[in-house]
């Protein structure tokens, strides 16, 4: 498998988690709800949704479930069953909360897990719901048939009925989100880099200035859409997917580009070079492991080393100002370095050591142009030149990534409206204190329910997209364990960021995928308990961020203002210092 | 002159301590009345009965001469709410106990469902009346309160810390649009535009109370004395009709101490009634047109401050020898 295609299925469960721990960031980030259950609502949501695309039960076979209706039109969908899984999930987390919610902290916590754990033994011991202890299959991803993508297939309009080019149509609507997303990011710079030379960087820049200018985000999204369309216009009357994978690809690194290079510009030179010795570093540390003969010396070399680059670290935040200042900006620094480094550089390395040029040149080429998946059998072939023959397709992921790109977006978008209204506000103050809120005419249990609706609705919908995502459930997945890995995420950006939950979930994923990739350097036998271990570090992963970053990385949002509203007095972490040094109030 | 506020034979104990016993006192509508006495007089406690956030042992006490119980009473939608949730959960885990446990088949189950719901509604109803008829339940539900106009502070200043002083005002200000998560999401326009109403009046507060340069720092950085000024703003921007102030002045210096009098007793004479708990002597005499003395839970003695500071027995109890 190429990079690209790990680094896009990676994405793709990254969003997914983000929208489950969007959850609890309302239910604990916004409302100081400590849902220790949330997972029974990720259950809830997935289980729904796939009743009403699996088929009806066959009473013949091995499986059992209650419901199949994926033959009733107009109802036995995808669209129809993660809006009811959606809307289920909320009413039983409303149902949940009703005579939980008076409950303080930690007594809440325990009994919204037992509702939980009851929720996942139910799953277990009624066969005769969803296939008890075995894994409930025989249903497929929406547009599943569709891809990979060829030329000449077509596509039956759900609901509408009547057909039309599948190609095409998929692929303007795959590049139309990625398109809107990239823009809407770039549109929401404000102070868009001109300084890289490239004429199309200055141009994606100047684009997103004026973008950023007209409104925003908003107005950039609308013209991705718009391009979108028009590309898949173009491969309606040429087949060049080729190129038209090539000119998405390259736009969105050029969008990254522009972000990337807009923060260059608030880092110092010399925090960068120490941001990237530190990449470098880590990626020395992890040398031993592929390279290293021994299990011991493998892991004691690691371990070694990656102590030495902990106490460079702590020694240079001791002794050097202003690398204490900029620290976390510094571990930014390096992790984008480390991953540049990880996904551009060291896939070459095998090909490169064989001799072989125009392996590592075709390898190259397949990281850049990730829109498209290369090799395989299936697909359509081109010969260019200079890299030889390829054969390419837009394969099933690709599509499932605009669709968790854009729906995590619009998870983001929910969540920011809502934090930002007078709404938000009675979620903050029932955070802060419930009496106060109860002295100033406000319900907090009412308050305190709608939050659990919301929360518990967008876990829900995180679970159908899982279920979408893995094609089969079992009840093992929906462990306790999941709440705590989105408690985790959201601990990670900071615990009522709304961004934040976006780039715990990364971070997270990226520790996850990290560690899979290094098992694999172990024997077999050892692998499991390398993999296994992974629970410990989570823990102590846990412990590190609540004891040194208590605010989470982005630290506390400034949710006081409108959205609509400048943003320019956004709070910083750290920003603000006692206002009683200069009040001369007290006494 | 009516009373706005009449209390009889209030009482209130924890364990063995008996903090309010039998307090009966009236306050007269667009005055300002002190409520003084020594520590453990029950003063707060008294506070807390008045404002709903303690339920009485007995007693009652008419605000605009409601019953406070009536007035913190469930409303029917809520009953509706709950006896609706109480169906539905009983309702749906009958049915799925019909199907999947029984095995009946789906009419059987529906039917069964229904019965639960029945059940379920039922049940709600039921211990609803066992409790208020039998029991004797009192209500403690003060935000039903203080939309009726019923407002009042902490003693220790509760600032909301993690919101700047600012938010801690917009929040107190009743039936805000935006506080509907529809109109949140869907109508925006309008809520803004009550959003720029809020902000406004909020700065004109934080500027009356001379703290309009922390609008924006977190109210968690506040010191003591800007807390108690905050805690003062928010009640007022509930624009309450009666005001309950645990010692407002308390750590607040002179000069901003005389202005808040000043500020007090204006909008006393525009009709707004104050209730007030506080230490300082000169602020108590010099504020109130009648002043309440308690000791060990009960009135002592009630007057207009002259007389009160004539009075032997709030001498002897409280003021001390002079």
């Amino acid at each position: 498998m190429a990079v690209a295609d790990v680094a896009i299925s990676f994405v793709v469960v990254v969003g997914i988690y983000a929208i489950l721990s969007y959850g609890l960031t309302l239910k604990y980030g916004h409302t100081g709800l400590l849902d220790f259950g949330h997972v029974g609502f990720f259950l809830v949501g997935a289980y729904i949704s796939v009743f009403f695309v699996l088929p009806p039960d066959d009473p013949g076979d091995f499986t059992a479930y209650v419901a199949g209706l994926a033959d009733v039109p107009v109802v036995g969908n995808w669209l129809v069953g993660i809006i009811i899984a959606t809307v289920v999930a909320g009413i039983i987390g409303g149902l949940v909360a009703l005579p939980t919610i008076r409950l303080r902290e930690d007594y809440l916590a325990i009994t919204v897990l037992g509702v939980s754990v009851i929720f996942q033994r139910f799953v277990q011991a009624e066969s005769w719901f969803a296939n008890g202890p075995d894994a409930l299959r025989g249903y497929s991803p929406p547009l599943k048939g569709n891809f990979p993508l060829l030329l000449n297939s077509e596509l039956t309009l759900p609901v509408v009925g009547g057909t039309v080019p599948a190609t095409p149509t998929l692929f303007a609507v795959t590049a139309a989100v990625v398109w809107a997303v990239a823009l809407a990011v770039l549109g929401g710079e404000r102070d868009p880099a001109t300084r890289l030379p490239a004429s199309s960087l200055y141009l994606a820049g100047s684009f997103g200035a004026a973008a950023g200018n007209l409104g925003r985000g908003r107005v950039a999204a609308v013209g991705g859409i718009v391009a979108g369309i028009l590309l898949g216009g173009v491969l309606l009357l040429a087949d060049a997917i080729l190129l038209a994978g090539v000119v998405v690809s390259l736009f969105v690194w050029a969008v990254v580009l522009v972000v990337v290079s807009a923060r260059v510009d608030r880092l110092g030179r010399r925090e960068w070079l120490a941001g990237i010795g530190l990449g470098t570093g880590f990626l020395v540390a992890l040398l031993p492991i592929p390279y290293a003969g021994s299990v011991a010396v493998k892991i004691a070399g690691t371990l070694a080393l990656l102590t030495a680059l902990v106490g460079g670290f702590y020694r240079a935040v001791r002794t050097r100002e202003w690398f204490a200042a900029g620290k976390l900006r510094i571990i930014g620094a390096g992790s984008l370095w480390f991953v540049s480094v990880w996904y551009f550089v060291l896939p070459l390395v095998g090909p490169l050591a064989g001799g072989d040029f125009a392996g590592a040149l075709r390898t190259l080429f397949a990281n850049l142009v990730w829109a498209l998946s290369f090799g395989g059998d299936v697909g359509v072939d081109y010969l260019v030149t200079g890299l030889g023959s390829l054969t390419v397709r837009v394969d099933y992921q690709r599509f499932l990534l605009a669709g968790v790109l854009l729906f995590m977006l619009g998870a983001y978008y929910l969540l920011e409206l809502t934090a930002r209204s007078p709404f938000g506000r009675v979620l903050r103050a029932v955070r802060n204190d419930e009496d106060v809120v109860r002295s100033l005419g406000k319900d907090p249990f009412v308050y305190k329910v709608q939050s659990m609706v919301l929360g518990s609705a967008l876990g829900g919908f995180a679970g159908a997209l899982w279920a979408m995502y893995t094609q089969g459930l079992t009840f093992v997945t929906f462990a306790p364990r999941v709440t705590f890995i989105a408690l985790l995420i959201v601990f990670i950006g900071g615990a009522s960021n709304n961004k934040g939950t976006i780039l715990g979930a990364a971070v997270f994923w990226a520790f996850q995928q990290a560690t899979t990739q290094l098992a694999s350097f172990f024997p077999p036998a050892l692998r499991v308990n390398v993999l296994a271990f992974r629970l410990v570090a989570m823990g102590v992963l846990f412990l590190v961020v609540l004891y040194y970053l208590p605010d989470g990385v982005l630290g506390r949002a400034d949710y006081g203002t409108p959205i609509d509203t400048d943003e320019t007095t956004a709070a910083e972490p750290g920003k603000g210092t006692p206002a009683y040094a200069d009040g001369g109030d007290e006494e | 002159m009516s009373a706005v506020l009449e209390v009889e034979d209030l009482r209130k104990s924890f364990g063995g301590i008996v903090a309010v016993d039998g307090a009966t006192f009236d306050i007269e509508s667009g005055s300002i009345t002190g409520l003084i006495g020594p520590n453990g007089a029950g003063k707060t406690t008294t506070f807390n009965l008045i404002s709903g956030f303690y339920e009485p042992d007995s007693g009652t006490v008419r605000y605009d001469g409601r019953e406070l119980q009536a007035l913190m009473a469930p409303s029917s939608d809520e009953r509706l709410v709950w006896g609706g949730a109480s169906g539905l959960t009983f309702g749906s885990l009958g049915g799925v106990a019909a199907f999947g446990l029984a095995g009946l088949g789906t009419a059987a189950s529906l039917g069964v469902g229904a019965v639960g719901t029945g059940l379920g509604a039922g049940l709600y109803v039921g211990q609803e009346t066992v409790k208020q008829a039998y029991d004797g339940h009192k209500n403690s539900r003060p935000f039903m309160l203080a939309r009726e106009g019923l407002a009042r502070t902490f003693q220790i200043t509760r600032e909301l810390g993690d919101m700047t002083a600012r938010e801690n005002l917009m929040l107190a200000p009743q039936a805000q649009s935006g506080e509907n998560l529809v109109n949140a999401w869907l109508r925006r326009g309008a809520v803004a535009r009550e959003e720029a109403d809020l902000y406004d009046r909020a700065t004109e507060m934080l500027e009356l109370l001379e703290i309009d340069h922390v609008a924006d720092e977190r109210a968690g950085n506040l010191s003591g004395g800007q807390r108690k000024l905050l805690e003062l703003g928010r009640v007022l921007m509930l624009d309450p009709q009666l005001v309950l102030l645990d010692e407002p002045v308390a750590g607040v210096n002179p000069a901003l101490t005389e202005k808040l009098m000043d500020r007090i007793e204006t909008l006393r004479d525009e009709g707004y009634t104050f209730c007030i708990v506080e230490h300082d002597m000169e602020v108590i005499m010099n504020l109130s047109d009648t002043i309440i003395v308690m000791n060990e839970g009960k009135k002592l003695v009630q007057g207009p401050p002259e007389e009160i500071r004539q009075n032997q027995r709030v001498v002897d109890a409280y003021l001390g020898v002079d």
